[in-house]
C-alpha cells in the first residue's frame, strides 16, 4: 500500500529519492507529471542535480508536516535557510524551484537573495555577487549626486 | 586557478531568467535599495530602469499613484513621461526619469519627516444641519468651540433612532499629501443644563473623488452645499471603524496605513448617537472641530492638473527640494492661534458669515457670554487691523483691484476712504474699510435666489440692417413679435463672408454687479419659408467700463454704433458655441389645447396668449453659464457674435437675435460705481441700503421680464 502514496524522483546525476506523493505534488510540475502518467512511479528530473533535489525534498517534506500553520511554516523556513549562504547553492535552488514550480520555495530563496542586498552599498553588492564595476568615475559620481538620499547611512562593507 | 574554482559568487541578474530576477528584485521594498542596485553596474542599471522597478514598487505600495498621468523632472524642464502612451515605445530617457521621480516619490511618501499639517481646504456638506447657518458644518474648521460671541459647532438634526448615521464631507488641499490621522472633537453644549456632549459611538473615514469634476466645480462656488453631497462622490478608500468616546477633547484616529491623497475629498461617517437633548428627547450629533493631518510632499513634489486631459494630475518633481522633505524639520511648527485663525478665514470664506453677523448684530446676539468679552473684542480688533476682509475680497474677486477709491455715504455725509493708493492710518478709517469690504463679501457670498435680470438698456450694435424696425432695443423684449405681422428682433447687416463678427453693447443696471449667466434666443424668421434661425456660430462676453468719465454716464440716444476702443474690458469669457435651435412649438400647442378646454372663455383674451408665448420662448433661450460668477465693474456687457450660419435668399449671411438677457445680482443701491474725471473708479457704499441687497425677492424670478409686455 505504501507504494501508492510514494513516488520516486530521479535527479540529473541518476540518484533516486523516495518521497510521499503529498509532498511531491506541492510542486506544480510534478503534480502535472503525476496526473499525466498515473502508471509509473519513477519521474526523472533532468535539470535538477542530486544535491539540490535533496534540499528541495527536505523543504517539501517540512511543508507537508507544517500543514496550513503559517507560523510553523515560517520557523521551518528559517531552519531550512540557516547556513544557506553559498551563492551557487542558492542559485541552483532558484532554478530548481522555478523549474519544479514551487512558489513558496522560490519566494523564500528570492527573498534571501534580496536580503543580501538590503541596506548595502553598490560596492558591497559588487563584491558579494562578483560584479565588475563598469561605470566611469564621472558616471558613478553623477548617479551618486542625483540620488544622494539613497547613499546616506549605508553599510559600506 | 584554485581560487576561481571555489569562488561561487554569481551575478544572478546576468544568469537567471528575467522572471526570476524580477522576482528577486520584487523583494526589495525600500526605494533606496533599488536606487543603489541601479548603481552596481551598467547591466544592473539597465535592468532596474528598463523594468520600471521603482514605479512598480511605488504603485504597489500606493495604488492611488496610478491616477497620475505623467511625471516631470523640473531639473530637466520638460515633460518626460506621459503615461497613456504604449509601453513599447517608451524611450530610455523616459524610463530614467520615471525611476528618478518614482523612487524619490516613494522615499518621500514613506520617509517624510515634515510634521503633519491640517489639510482640509473646505467644508463641503453635512448629511443634515439642525440650524443653518448657525450650526453649519463650516464651524467644524474652527479649532475652538466658540468664535466671537457665539458657540462654534456643527449639529445634526435630531433623531429618535440612536443608530441613524450622519456624514460630513470635506475637500482636502490641493497638492499631494500623505494622510496619517484624523482628529475629531465632539461638541460639549456648554450652554445647556449638565453640559451634554453629543459625540458619536464610532467613526469611519472614506476618501475619494467627485463623479463629475465639472459639476463639483459649479457646486463649490457656494459652500457649504445646502443638500447632502454624498451621491456626488466615488469613495476609493474606506478606513476601519474607530470607537469614539463621550469626552470633550480632540480625539485622534490614526489610520492603520498612511493614505496618499491627491487633492481629494474626505467623508466622515458618524455612526451611532449617544446623547439626547433634554428639550425634545431626540438624539443629536455635534462636532466642534475636525482636522485631517497629513504630510505635504511640497516643495519636493507638486501636482499640476492638466485641463485638456480631463483634469488628470501631472506630478512635478523638484529634486533640489527633496532633502527638505526628508530631513526632520526643526523649530516650532504649530502656528500661533491668531495666525491660524486668520489663515482659516483666508481659506474659508464661509466662516465670514459668522464674523459678519456678530459684528453687525453686535451684543443683541442670543448666545452671548460675558467672561470672554474682552478676548472677543480683541479678536474683532485683530481682524479689522489686519485688513483681512479687503484682502479676502481682492483675492476672491480680483477685478476689485481696478477700483482706486472707496467712499461711504451715510445720511448724506460722504467719507472718503482712500483704500488703494495710500495706506490708511487711523483706526476709524480701518474700521470703516473693514465694514465696507465685510458687507461686500457678505453680498458676494450670499447665494442669489433667484438671479435677476441685470441689463438696463441696449447701447448699440456694430451694425443694424433696418433702423429702427430691427434696432437692438428689440432684444430686451421677450416675445418674438409685436403682432402677427411685426417681428421683434435685432438684425445685423448682411455680409457675404460668414466669418464677419458682430457685437452688441449693453449697459447693466448698476455699475457693479455679479453676473452668472447670459441667455440668448436667436431669432427665428417666422415669415420666411422653413423658418430659418439666424444664430451665430459662437458667442463670447466681455465686461468692462468706459475709459473716460465723460463716457461713463453715457446717453442711450447718442450711441448707435459703439466704438469698442472707448472701453476697458476687465473680463473676457471663454467662447461658447451657439446652436440653431428652432422654436419648439410642440409643447405650446399641447398646452394650448389643454387651456382651450379648461378655460375656453379667457383663452380668447390676448394677455394669456402673450403669456403662453413668453413661457414657450423661455425654453428656446440658449443659456451660457459663465465658468464662475464674475463681478462686473463698470456696468458694461459686450456680447460678441462670432461667425454666421444662416443665408438669406439674397445670398448674404445675417445674425438676428430675438432676446438677450444677463442674469445675476445687481449690487445697487448699496454699492455704486462712479468715475473721477481722472478716469479712476470710485466705489460708493451706502450702509443703509445693504439690507435691500441682501433680501431675496422670491416673487421676482427670471420671468419678471413679463413686465415688458405692457410697454
Amino acid at each position: 500500500m505504501a507504494e501508492e502514496n510514494t513516488i520516486t524522483l530521479k535527479s540529473s546525476d541518476g540518484k533516486e529519492f523516495l518521497i510521499s506523493k503529498k509532498a511531491a505534488t506541492l510542486s506544480e510540475t510534478i503534480k502535472a507529471m503525476v496526473e499525466e502518467d498515473n502508471s509509473s512511479s519513477v519521474f526523472p528530473l533532468t535539470v535538477v542535480d542530486s544535491k539540490t533535489l535533496a534540499d528541495v525534498i527536505t523543504f517539501l517534506n517540512k511543508h507537508v508536516d507544517c500543514g496550513d500553520d503559517d507560523d510553523k511554516k515560517k520557523s521551518c523556513d528559517e531552519e531550512f535557510m540557516a547556513g544557506k549562504d553559498d551563492m551557487k547553492d542558492l542559485f541552483d535552488l532558484v532554478v530548481a524551484a522555478n523549474y519544479l514550480d514551487v512558489k513558496d520555495l522560490l519566494d523564500l530563496i528570492c527573498g534571501k537573495i534580496a536580503d543580501m542586498m538590503q541596506g548595502k552599498s553598490p560596492e558591497w553588492v559588487r563584491k558579494t555577487f562578483n560584479i565588475q564595476n563598469d561605470f566611469s568615475p564621472e558616471e558613478e559620481a553623477k548617479v551618486r549626486e542625483e540620488y544622494a538620499w539613497a547613499h546616506e547611512g549605508v553599510e559600506e562593507d | 586557478m584554485d581560487r576561481q574554482k571555489v569562488d561561487t559568487r554569481i551575478d544572478f541578474l546576468q544568469c537567471l531568467e528575467t522572471d526570476m530576477s524580477l522576482n528577486v528584485m520584487s523583494f526589495l521594498d525600500d526605494p533606496a535599495d533599488l536606487v543603489r542596485a541601479s548603481a552596481v553596474s551598467r547591466f544592473w542599471r539597465q535592468f532596474v530602469i528598463s523594468n520600471g522597478l521603482a514605479k512598480k514598487l511605488c504603485l504597489n505600495k500606493f495604488p492611488e499613484v496610478c491616477n497620475i498621468v505623467g511625471v516631470v523632472d523640473t531639473s530637466k524642464g520638460t515633460i518626460d513621461s506621459v503615461e497613456f502612451e504604449s509601453n513599447n515605445d517608451r524611450e530610455w530617457e523616459i524610463l530614467d526619469t520615471d525611476q528618478k521621480v518614482y523612487a524619490s516619490l516613494l522615499q518621500a511618501l514613506t520617509k517624510s519627516k515634515v510634521s503633519p499639517k491640517d489639510c482640509i481646504a473646505n467644508a463641503i456638506s453635512a448629511s443634515s444641519t439642525d440650524n443653518y447657518p448657525d450650526e453649519s458644518v463650516v464651524n467644524t474648521l474652527n479649532p475652538r468651540d466658540r468664535f466671537i460671541r457665539r458657540a462654534s459647532y456643527w449639529s445634526s438634526k435630531g433623531q429618535s433612532n440612536p443608530d441613524a448615521p450622519e456624514t460630513l464631507i470635506y475637500k482636502l488641499r490641493a497638492g499631494i499629501w500623505v494622510i496619517t490621522e484624523i482628529d475629531i472633537q465632539p461638541f460639549e453644549a456648554f450652554f445647556q443644563q449638565g453640559k451634554p456632549i453629543y459625540s458619536a459611538k464610532s467613526v469611519r473615514f472614506r476618501m475619494g473623488h467627485p463623479k463629475s469634476p465639472r459639476e463639483i466645480e459649479r457646486d463649490l462656488q457656494y459652500l457649504p452645499l445646502q443638500k447632502p453631497g454624498d451621491d456626488k462622490f466615488v469613495w476609493t478608500y474606506t478606513s476601519p471603524e474607530f470607537p469614539m468616546v463621550q469626552e470633550n477633547r480632540l480625539q485622534p484616529f490614526k489610520l492603520p496605513e498612511p493614505v496618499l491623497c491627491i487633492g481629494g475629498y474626505l467623508q466622515i461617517e458618524l455612526l451611532g448617537r449617544v446623547q439626547t437633548q433634554e428639550m425634545d428627547g431626540l438624539f443629536y450629533l455635534c462636532v466642534s472641530y475636525i482636522r485631517v493631518l497629513g504630510r505635504p510632499l511640497y516643495p519636493a513634489f507638486d501636482i499640476e492638473i492638466l485641463e485638456p486631459r480631463g483634469g488628470k494630475p501631472l506630478l512635478k518633481y523638484y529634486p533640489e527640494n527633496l532633502s527638505y522633505v526628508l530631513k526632520s524639520s526643526s523649530g516650532d511648527e504649530i502656528p500661533h492661534l491668531r495666525h491660524l485663525e486668520e489663515e482659516m478665514l483666508w481659506e474659508r470664506i464661509g466662516l465670514l458669515e459668522n464674523l459678519l453677523r456678530s459684528i453687525q448684530q453686535g451684543p443683541h446676539n442670543p448666545l452671548v457670554w460675558d467672561e470672554d468679552e474682552e478676548e472677543e473684542e480683541e479678536e474683532i480688533n485683530g481682524v479689522i487691523a489686519s485688513g483681512l476682509c479687503k484682502k479676502l475680497c481682492l483675492r476672491k474677486f480680483p477685478p476689485f483691484a481696478n477700483i482706486a477709491c472707496v467712499v461711504e455715504e451715510n445720511e448724506g455725509i460722504i467719507k472718503i476712504l482712500d483704500v488703494l493708493s495710500k495706506s490708511p492710518v487711523n483706526w476709524g478709517t480701518l474700521e470703516r474699510q473693514h465694514n465696507i469690504y465685510c458687507s461686500l463679501l457678505r453680498v458676494l457670498a450670499t447665494p442669489m435666489t433667484p438671479p435677476r435680470e441685470c441689463i438696463a438698456f441696449a447701447v448699440g450694435a456694430s451694425s443694424t440692417d433696418r433702423d429702427p424696425a430691427e434696432n437692438v432695443i428689440n432684444t430686451l423684449i421677450p416675445v418674438d413679435r409685436y403682432s402677427d405681422w411685426a417681428g421683434s428682433y435685432w438684425s445685423s447687416a448682411g455680409h457675404s463672408d460668414p466669418n464677419v463678427p458682430e457685437h452688441i453693447l449693453y449697459r447693466l443696471k448698476t455699475g457693479i454687479c455679479i453676473l452668472t449667466e447670459i441667455n440668448i434666443r436667436p431669432f427665428e424668421v417666422f415669415w420666411e419659408p422653413g423658418n430659418p434661425v439666424y444664430s451665430a456660430k459662437c458667442v463670447r462676453f466681455k465686461l468692462g467700463h468706459p475709459k473716460s468719465a465723460a463716457d461713463f454716464d453715457m446717453d442711450v440716444r447718442t450711441l448707435q454704433k459703439p466704438c469698442v476702443d472707448k472701453y476697458v474690458w476687465t473680463y473676457t469669457s471663454p467662447e461658447f458655441p451657439m446652436t440653431q435651435n428652432p422654436l419648439r412649438m410642440i409643447s405650446f400647442f399641447a398646452s394650448d389645447s389643454y387651456i382651450k378646454k379648461k378655460h375656453k372663455r379667457i383663452y380668447e383674451k390676448l394677455w394669456l396668449k402673450v403669456v403662453l408665448t413668453v413661457c414657450e420662448q423661455e425654453s428656446c433661450m440658449q443659456q451660457f453659464k459663465l465658468p464662475e460668477p464674475v463681478v462686473c465693474i463698470g456696468g458694461l456687457l459686450l456680447v460678441e457674435l462670432l461667425g454666421r450660419v444662416q443665408k438669406e435668399i439674397n445670398g448674404l449671411f445675417y445674425i438676428c437675435l430675438g432676446h438677450v438677457r444677463a442674469l445675476g445680482q445687481p449690487l445697487g443701491p448699496a454699492f455704486n460705481l462712479e468715475m473721477f474725471p481722472s478716469g479712476e473708479l470710485l466705489l460708493r457704499y451706502c450702509p443703509d441700503a445693504i439690507d435691500s441687497v441682501l433680501r431675496s425677492f422670491p416673487g421676482e424670478g427670471t420671468n419678471s421680464s413679463l413686465g415688458f409686455v405692457d410697454t
